[in-house]
């Protein structure tokens, strides 16, 4: 296995620029050195980034939160700026892992690493971040929900790597938020069900909302078509029976070690209901 | 009862060391230059080796030695670890041509380092005639499989095997009291049902490890995570032909056991390849071989009758169990039998009483001892059918409890029938609180206000549920321990006893009891323990054996001690008998003269200054008893089940227990403690899943889930004030008795909670929910 250590950013860049092939990024390792020991990661290039302090830090710019890729769980959950703007995000980060893994796992770590189960995600998606894409000439920005295009398959040129994550100041505000993640215990778990929500009602009617799922797909994704569906009805007079159907086009829930698709599908019905009807 | 040292709080002894990150567990002390040891295993649950080729990995640079079933003695063994003769039947060759579960071992590989060992391990060429495994346990019986075909296989006393039809043992027409029938059909209610419990895994922090070396004497030294040295080396001479005088067997700290490391595991490997390359090895275990290749809990079925009167008392109990051993029987018969004597004695009013049943192979990894032994299992069934009862008669189940549970000076026929592997012995309850331990806990969890349930919003309800239990103090009359107590100038003792402690602060309270009867400051005794060839013998730590049985052997030798140091202060203080001298504060001193001395000159005179009569003073005490007084223990839980998720979350769990006098009661509130969140684990979230081809899948800590620290909320664990006559200083033992009733409480509660009963342990959100959605 081939390591390497970039001296600055543009050193990172030049590096980067090299490999041709598929390369990891080691930021806080919670992930990669799992990985590596169970040798699914045997022959690709480790670059180290944990120390490149330009790519961590939450900063306040303009109407915008913009989150560097390395900052930390832990950072992430001590922040005035984000308790301040983000509430919601900041209470969702408590479902991460544990206090020991909050501390070394990085926000950019846990979006590229790609799980379908990624405990931050759904969150993410309904806030509508968007990533901050850098690479050695090039800056793009492209909205959360269109970085992920299969099972660890990412919108990333080889060259690319994810600066940071920008949130709206405002993407919270005026919405009634929801998250849960269902696992087999309270800490340390993967999540069977991660589901997030955002809602704007106006004398009972829906006005606007955002829903995302994790752990039922093949990656983290919003639930455009419910949406669609929800935005003008009346919350006394939903009908189940269609957002059941339409659920089913979004979601796949399958059955594995940690639970079964049965649950998977009656829980995620069970808590959706609640978030929509409160 | 006023004591000095027992019944006092004292930090453990080697618990600063352990914070500190001394060396201290056999991984640590073993030297860098041992072998790496691993094993490699068959992927089938079941089939014979029809060849073996090692000579490509004997190649490879760096081993040296590669170990097969040509190659070891044919000695059908029982890797049990228990007293002898054993009652587990001898089913186990070191190695076999048969291999019997996945991960079975097929070959022992040697060399300097882990890598290269598994680099020569890949190039072992194994071929396999694959034989159709029985991975069901309620199908092996009479199975055209038969796991164990070999000739050689045997019990030492009759316990029922019948390897043909694929039966460990079975358990029949022995535990029969009054006519079952007749009393179910007399009585006006009656229930039935069938109730199961999983193979728990033990998930110890420390993975089994051994080592292994010649020492200059030519013998072989074993340092092994064991519970019980002895035992291990008595089985690593019949395993490999060797007087038991040329082996050594050292245990120092354990990272947990639990019961797993009763079980011999990788200490024979060791032991083979020392002697074969005359160089230290060391084989430590993964936590995947931990998973797969230790030990589990007995899988178990129980069929249970039970019938009362119209008034609640309750007439016959009958419990049919099957129990699943997997691949070999090691405890097969004894956890069947605890599963009967350390349930049943609890309801001791009963007109007819029967337990009976079998154990079977199936091509699973094998079940061993696992704290609760057989006890947690049936108290599931017991506990959740007493509940049911009570539900038919209309009755709170408190009541229903409080009118039939045994009581201090009553006995119940099951004592003397039933003991471990054979006859037990009767004996009358000189301590027993379970009635108190009822209504305390009854009143600490609030019952009269919270039971049966309540709807705290449109998700969540809470309810409570409760269970009774006991367990034993050892084994009456088959365990035996021993202490040593050897005076020091400076006036300290040494205090050496085979007893194990493995994390459970055995070291602690025997160096208490020690104390307290020799009249010392327990910062007087120095402990050695579990070390075949400088400690007494000790049975080891199993069976709730150690707080009593090696309790009173220290107790014993304690106050030997001070006798023959009251006899040595007299003769120099020159009084006429040891009547006339007092011990106390570490000062002998003469009442009728003023004369005194202190322990300190004592012990320096002894050593330096008498002249003719310079001695070492050693006492020793050693200690079986006909009785095994039970701990008791009344468990109540409340809980907050989620109907959105089929969640349960238990919010407290209170244990009100009675083991007499708990020598350290910190030590024994982490025991009881410990116990039961390890059993809420195995009630809710513990899950155990093969695959179809009969791997475990469950094999890792990140599939197999343990609660977490934020997964219970509160246990609160209080003691009921009591005394066994028999125990050191009242004491019963208490290593055992918490894991019991979680299983049945939290069924119960679910019950009050939603009216559904869970009878298939574990709990997990997925089947609470389906049976709600059936509901």
């Amino acid at each position: 296995m081939k390591f390497y250590k970039p001296t600055s950013l543009p050193d990172l860049f030049r590096i980067v620029n090299d490999i041709e092939g598929k390369k990891y990024y080691l930021a806080g390792g919670t992930d990669i050195n799992v990985q590596i020991k169970k040798d699914m990661i045997k022959d690709e290039p480790v670059i180290f980034i944990n120390h490149l302090n330009e790519l961590r830090g939450i900063f306040e710019v303009e109407d915008k939160i913009i989150i560097g890729c390395l900052t930390s769980f832990k950072d992430l959950l001590e922040s005035i700026l984000i308790k301040k703007h983000l509430p919601y995000l900041q209470k969702s980060l408590n479902a991460f892992a544990s206090p020991l893994l909050q501390a070394m796992a990085s926000l950019g770590g846990n979006l590229a690493n790609g799980s379908p189960t990624a405990d931050l995600t759904p969150p993410l998606l309904v806030l509508d971040a968007k990533l901050k894409i850098l690479s050695r000439s090039k800056m793009r920005i492209i909205p959360l929900a269109e970085f992920y295009r299969g099972y660890k398959q990412f919108n990333l040129k080889h060259n690319e790597l994810i600066g940071a994550i920008i949130i709206s100041k405002q993407a919270e505000a005026g919405y009634d938020c929801f998250h849960r993640k269902i696992g087999s215990r309270k800490a340390l778990t993967i999540a069977k069900i991660g589901l997030a929500g955002l809602k704007k009602a106006e004398n009972g009617i829906i006005k606007d909302i955002k829903l995302a799922a994790g752990s039922l797909n093949e990656y983290p994704r919003r639930l455009i078509k419910l949406e669609e569906y929800l935005v003008g009805k009346s919350i006394d007079s939903l009908n189940f029976t269609d957002i059941e159907e339409i659920l089913q086009k979004e979601i796949t829930p399958i059955s594995d070690l940690r639970s079964d698709k049965e649950y998977r599908w009656q829980v995620t019905v069970n808590l959706l209901e609640t978030f929509l009807k409160n | 009862m006023e004591f000095q040292e027992v019944k006092h709080s004292i930090p453990k002894v080697d618990g600063p060391g352990l914070l500190k990150g001394k060396s201290a567990y056999t991984d640590d002390i073993t030297t860098d230059t041992a072998l790496i040891i691993k094993l490699l295993r068959s992927p089938h649950p079941f089939a014979r080796i029809s060849s073996i080729d090692i000579s490509k990995a004997l190649k490879v640079d760096g081993i040296e030695g590669i170990i097969t079933h040509k190659d070891v003695p044919r000695i059908p063994i029982t890797r049990a670890g228990q007293g002898y003769p054993e009652p587990s039947p001898k089913d186990k060759f070191i190695l076999d041509e048969y291999v019997r579960y996945v991960g079975d071992e097929v070959a022992i590989i040697a060399g300097i380092n882990e890598k290269t060992v598994q680099d020569a391990m890949k190039l072992i060429e194994v071929e396999y005639e694959i034989l159709d495994p029985v991975l069901d346990f309620e199908k092996a019986e009479g199975n055209t499989t038969v796991i164990h075909p070999e000739k050689e296989i045997y019990s030492m006393f009759p316990i029922g095997l019948d390897a043909k039809n694929n039966i460990a043992c079975s358990y029949l027409n022995t535990m029969i009291y009054g006519d079952v029938d007749k009393a179910i059909a007399e009585s006006d209610v009656k229930i039935e049902h069938r109730y199961y419990s999983q193979a728990q895994q033990h998930t110890s922090l420390e993975p089994h490890t051994s080592s292994a070396y010649i020492d200059v004497q030519e013998r072989l030294n074993i340092i092994s995570s064991t519970q019980n040295p002895y035992h291990t080396r008595r089985i690593i001479g019949e395993a490999l032909q060797m007087p038991l005088r040329n082996i050594r067997v050292v245990k120092p700290r354990i990272g947990g056991g639990f019961g797993s490391k009763q079980q011999i595991h990788n200490d024979l490997f060791c032991a083979l390849v020392t002697l074969k390359t005359g160089k230290p090895s060391k084989c430590f275990y993964t936590r995947k071989e931990v998973f797969e290749n230790t030990f589990t809990r007995h899988q178990m079925r129980f069929d249970i009758r039970m019938a009362a009167d119209k008034q609640g008392n309750i007439n016959a109990i009958d419990m049919q169990l099957l129990s699943n051993t997997g691949a070999y029987g090691e405890h097969a018969l004894t956890t069947f039998m605890v599963a009967g004597s350390k349930s049943l004695p609890l309801y001791n009013k009963v007109k007819a009483l029967r337990f009976e049943g079998k154990v079977v192979y199936t091509n699973t990894c094998p079940a061993g001892a696992f704290r609760g032994y057989g006890a947690i299992q049936a108290n599931f069934a017991l506990e959740s059918a007493v509940a049911e009862l009570a539900e038919k008669l209309k009755m709170d189940p408190v009541e229903l409890r409080l009118k039939n549970c045994i009581k201090e000076g009553e006995t119940s026929p099951v004592f003397k029938v039933m003991g471990e592997g054979g006859e037990g012995i009767a004996q009358i309850m000189e301590s027993c609180k379970l009635d108190y331990c009822i209504k305390r806990g009854q009143k600490l969890i609030g019952w009269n206000k919270k039971f049966p349930s309540q709807k705290i919003s449109s998700t969540k309800i809470r309810s409570v549920g409760t269970a009774i239990a006991m367990q034993g103090s050892g084994i009456p009359l088959l365990d035996m321990g021993a202490a040593v107590l050897k005076l020091n100038d400076d006036g300290f003792f040494n205090l050496l006893v085979g007893a194990t402690d493995l994390g459970t602060g055995s070291d602690t309270i025997l160096s208490q009891i020690a104390a307290e009867a020799i009249g010392v400051p327990v910062d007087r005794i120095v402990i050695t323990s579990s070390d075949t060839d400088t400690t007494p013998y000790d049975v080891g730590a199993y069976a709730s054996s150690t707080t009593f049985v090696s309790g009173n052997a220290v107790r014993k030798a304690g106050l030997e001690m001070r006798e023959k140091l009251i006899t040595e202060a007299s003769r120099v203080l020159a009084v006429e008998s040891g009547e006339d001298v007092t011990f106390k504060n570490c000062i002998f001193t003469s009442k009728t003269s003023d004369k005194s001395i202190t322990l300190k000159e004592l012990s320096a005179g002894l050593y330096y200054q008498y002249g003719a009569e310079m001695k070492q003073l050693i006492s020793s005490g050693s200690n079986t008893s006909p009785k095994s007084p039970p701990p008791f223990m009344a468990a109540y839980v409340e809980i907050e089940l989620d109907t959105e998720t089929g969640k349960i979350d238990v919010i407290n769990y209170v244990g009100v227990v009675d083991c007499g006098t708990p020598i350290n009661p910190n030590l024994a509130r982490i025991q009881a403690e410990g116990g039961i969140l390890q059993g809420i684990g195995m009630t809710l979230f513990e899950n155990v899943i093969y695959s179809k081809d009969g791997r475990l899948l469950t094999n890792n800590l990140m599939q197999y889930k343990i609660p977490s620290r934020q997964d219970v909320k509160k246990i609160t664990v209080e003691f009921a004030e009591s005394y066994d006559p028999a125990g050191p200083y009242g004491a019963k033992s208490v290593g055992e008795i918490g894991i019991d009733t979680p299983p049945a409480a939290i069924a119960n509660a679910i019950f009050n909670a939603t009216g559904i009963r869970m009878r298939s342990l574990p709990f997990t959100p997925e089947k609470v929910l389906m049976e709600l959605y059936k509901k």
